[in-house]
C-alpha cells in the first residue's frame, strides 16, 4: 500500500477523532476530524480532476500553514500528483523565479499570495493577461472561527506548465514518474533547487519517525515548522500516519508555545535550534512544569545548539525526551542522537538513522579513521531522487559507487553532502560546518561554527553568526555579527574571545545587530550576511 | 499619546515592515485593523522581531518577553491597545 492509500485508510479508522487544528492563542481554534478531514480532501481532489489535474502533475501550494494548506496537500496527493509548498512570506519575485524554474501545472494559492503573484505577473508582462484561476471555498471546520481570515483556495492553471505534464522529469535524463514531492532548498549558491523526492521514500521516512518518536494515534503534535521544510513535511505525515492530532501554530513566540503545550495537551515538537534559543531565554514561571506535563519528547532539528544551550534545554524540559537530528534536504536524516544518548554524546548529532548509511570519506574517498575528519556521504532512506531540471547539478550531489573502495561502502547512489564532519569509534557522528562555508585565513581551516559556539558562550549574547569575506593580506577575513542578550559591549567580548580562541580565530570585526537574517525554517542565511559584507568591502576599495 | 496617534504610528510601522518582509515595493492593498499579521501570514517570525523592535523604539517603551504573543501583536488594533496600556503604565 502506498503512502496516501494508508493515509486514508487512517481517515477512515479515527472517523471521529481530531486530524488537524490551527490555534491562534489564546482562545481560536479551528478542527477537523478526520472524517471531516477526508471529505474536504476527496472533495478538493475531484474538483482539481474537474480543471484538469492528472497524475504525475506538478502543483505548487503557495499559502499559509493552514487547515487549507493541509487538505490542499493531501489532495494533490491523492491525485497521484508532485506536491510542492513554499511559504506565503516569500517574496513575489522569489515565488515567480519558483515557478520558472519548477515549471508547475497548477498553483494553489490564498488571497494574499494571489494578489502578490498576479501583480507581478502583469507586472513582467502586461500583455499577457493573468491566466485564470478558479475559486475554491474555504474549507472551514468546528470551533471557534479565527477572524478575518479568508482561507478560500484559489486555483490557477499556471499558463507555461500546459501539456508538460510527464516530459519535466525526464529532461533530467532519469525516470523519475515516482516523484510524489518536490522540496526546494535554498542551496548555499543562493539559487532555489527543487528536490525530488519519491512517494515510497515519503512513507519509509515517516515509519521510521514514528518508531523513533514512539507516535500513537494518542499523540497531539504542535506544527511550528512549515511543510516546505523536510523536518516540517515529515512531521505532518508521521502525526497522519499514526493517527495522531496535529495542531498548526503560526507563531514562534516562547509564550504562544507555551501557552499551546499547555491548553492543547501537546505531547510532542519538531524544531530548530532558533526556537529552542529564543525559548531558554524565557522566563520560567512557577507553574511552569505543571504546565508543560504532557510534553513527552521535542526535537532538535535543523542545525545545532551550543553544548551549554543543550544542557540549559535538558534542565528546562526537564521530563521531556530529547532527540536530536541532522541531515539535508537532499537526504533528509543521516543521524539521530536518541535520548538515552543525550547526556553522554550531546555534542554529536547521534548514529546513522534505521535504513541509511553514513560514512565520512578523505579527499582520495576512502573512509577515514575514526576522529579524523572528512566529507559526509549518505545512503539510503531519505536519498532523493535528483534535482528538478538540472542534470548536472544532480550528478553532482547524487554520485554512484560502483566499485566499492572498500567492502564497506554499499554499491549504489551517495549523496555527498558537502559538510564537513568525523566520526568516533562507537559511529557518533559530529558535525563541523559546510565545506563552502570554511574560513581560510591567515593559512588557517576555520568553521564557523567554532567561533560561534565560543561567542555563544558569553553570558550576555543570545544569537551569533560568522562569516568569512575576501581580504587580501589574511585571505578571507573573520566577521561576526551578535544579537545581545542585555548589557553586551564589544571590548569585553572581544577580550573573552582572546582568552577561549587561537589569535587568528577571533574575528577581526565585530558588529552588535537587532536580529540576524534567517530563511523559513530557522536557520541564519549567511549568504545574506556575507553580501552585506562584500558589497561594503567592494565599495571601500573603490571610493 | 491619543490612540488614533498610536494607531497611525502602529499602522506606518506594520506597512513598513510588510514591504521590508516581503522585499516588494508594493504596499497591500488593504489591510484592515483587524487583519491577523502573524498568523494571516503577512509578518514571519523574522518580521515579528522586527516589528517589536520598531515598537520600542518608536513608543519608547520596555517590552517584556512575557508580554510578545499573537494576543499582544496579531492585528494593528491588538497592538495599538498594548502600546497604550504600556504607556498608561509608565505614567502612573
Amino acid at each position: 500500500m502506498n503512502l496516501i492509500q494508508q493515509i486514508t485508510q487512517v481517515f477512515s479508522r479515527y472517523k471521529e477523532k481530531a486530524a488537524t487544528s490551527h490555534y491562534v492563542p489564546p482562545n481560536s481554534l479551528i478542527t477537523l476530524t478526520y472524517g471531516q478531514l477526508e471529505e474536504r480532501v476527496r472533495e478538493l481532489a475531484q474538483f482539481l480532476l474537474k480543471q484538469g489535474m492528472q497524475p504525475g502533475d506538478l502543483v505548487m501550494c503557495y499559502m499559509t500553514k493552514s487547515l487549507e494548506l493541509v487538505v490542499s496537500i493531501l489532495a494533490v496527493m491523492l491525485n497521484g500528483g508532485v506536491c510542492s509548498s513554499f511559504y506565503s512570506k516569500q517574496n513575489p519575485q522569489y515565488a515567480l523565479k519558483l515557478f520558472s524554474i519548477a515549471n508547475p501545472n497548477f498553483l494553489l494559492l490564498e488571497e494574499n499570495t494571489l494578489k502578490n503573484v498576479k501583480k507581478q505577473m502583469e507586472t513582467i508582462d502586461s500583455n499577457n493577461p493573468f491566466p485564470l484561476c478558479v475559486r475554491y471555498p474555504q474549507v472551514g471546520g468546528t470551533g471557534t472561527s479565527l477572524q478575518n481570515h479568508n482561507r478560500a483556495i484559489y486555483i490557477l492553471k499556471y499558463a507555461s506548465g500546459e501539456g508538460n505534464s510527464g516530459k519535466r522529469f525526464q529532461e533530467v535524463g532519469n525516470s523519475f514518474d515516482n516523484a510524489s514531492w518536490c522540496l526546494f532548498t535554498s542551496g548555499s549558491t543562493g539559487t532555489p533547487k527543487g528536490v525530488l523526492i519519491s512517494g515510497e521514500d515519503l512513507l519509509r521516512r515517516a515509519m521510521i519517525e514514528i518508531e523513533d518518536y514512539e507516535l500513537t494515534d494518542q499523540d497531539c503534535l504542535l506544527s511550528l515548522l512549515p511543510f516546505s521544510f523536510d523536518v516540517g513535511l515529515n512531521q505532518f505525515l508521521s502525526c497522519f500516519l499514526s493517527g495522531a492530532h496535529l495542531v498548526i501554530l503560526n507563531s514562534w513566540f516562547p509564550k504562544d508555545i507555551l501557552t499551546t503545550i499547555r491548553s492543547r495537551n501537546i505531547n510532542g515538537i519538531s524544531s530548530v535550534p532558533s526556537i529552542w534559543a529564543e525559548t531558554l531565554a524565557y522566563p520560567r514561571g512557577p507553574d511552569f512544569e505543571q504546565n508543560i506535563r504532557t510534553l513527552r519528547y521535542i526535537t532538535v532539528s535543523g542545525g545545532d545548539l551550543t553544548k551549554n544551550q543543550l544542557v540549559q534545554l535538558r534542565q528546562y524540559f526537564r521530563d521531556a525526551k530529547i532527540f536530536k537530528t541532522y541531515g539535508q534536504t537532499e537526504t533528509f536524516r543521516s543521524s539521530i542522537l536518541k535520548p538515552f544518548d543525550f547526556e553522554r554524546k550531546m555534542t554529536s548529532v547521534g548514529r546513522s538513522v534505521k535504513g541509511t548509511q553514513v560514512l565520512v570519506l578523505n579527499d582520495k574517498g576512502e573512509i577515514t579513521p575514526p576522529n579524523t575528519e572528512g566529507e559526509i556521504v549518505h545512503y539510503g532512506v531519505g536519498t532523493m531522487l535528483g534535482y528538478l531540471n538540472d542534470l548536472e547539478g544532480t550528478s553532482e550531489k547524487l554520485r554512484e559507487i560502483k566499485e566499492p573502495v572498500l567492502g564497506m561502502i554499499k554499491e549504489g547512489k551517495w549523496v555527498f553532502t558537502g559538510d564537513r564532519g568525523k566520526m568516533d569509534e562507537e559511529g557518533y557522528l559530529y558535525v563541523l560546518g559546510r565545506e563552502d562555508g570554511m574560513i581560510k585565513t591567515l593559512g588557517n581551516r576555520v568553521y564557523p561554527k567554532e567561533i560561534e559556539s565560543c561567542i555563544l558562550e558569553h553570558e550576555h549574547v543570545k544569537n551569533a553568526a560568522v562569516v568569512g569575506i575576501r581580504d587580501e593580506r589574511k585571505g578571507q577575513a573573520i566577521i561576526a555579527e551578535v544579537v545581545a542578550n542585555g548589557a553586551l559591549d564589544k571590548p569585553s567580548l572581544i577580550g573573552f574571545l582572546k582568552e577561549r580562541l587561537p589569535y587568528y580565530m577571533v574575528p577581526s570585526e565585530i558588529n552588535i545587530v537587532g536580529h540576524l537574517p534567517m530563511t523559513e525554517s530557522g536557520k541564519i542565511k549567511y549568504t545574506t550576511i556575507k553580501e552585506r559584507y562584500e558589497e561594503r568591502r567592494f565599495l571601500q576599495d573603490h571610493s | 499619546m491619543e490612540l488614533q496617534e498610536i494607531k497611525e504610528i502602529t499602522r506606518k510601522i506594520v506597512l513598513e515592515i510588510i514591504v521590508l518582509n516581503n522585499k516588494t515595493d508594493e504596499k497591500p492593498a488593504k489591510l484592515e485593523d483587524d487583519d491577523s499579521l502573524i498568523d494571516g501570514g503577512y509578518i514571519d517570525s523574522i518580521g515579528a522581531v522586527e516589528l517589536i523592535e520598531e515598537c520600542v523604539q518608536n513608543f519608547d517603551i520596555l517590552i517584556h518577553p512575557a508580554e510578545l504573543s499573537l494576543e499582544n501583536f496579531d492585528t494593528i488594533n491588538r497592538i495599538c491597545q498594548f502600546i497604550q496600556s504600556k504607556l498608561d503604565e509608565n505614567h502612573r
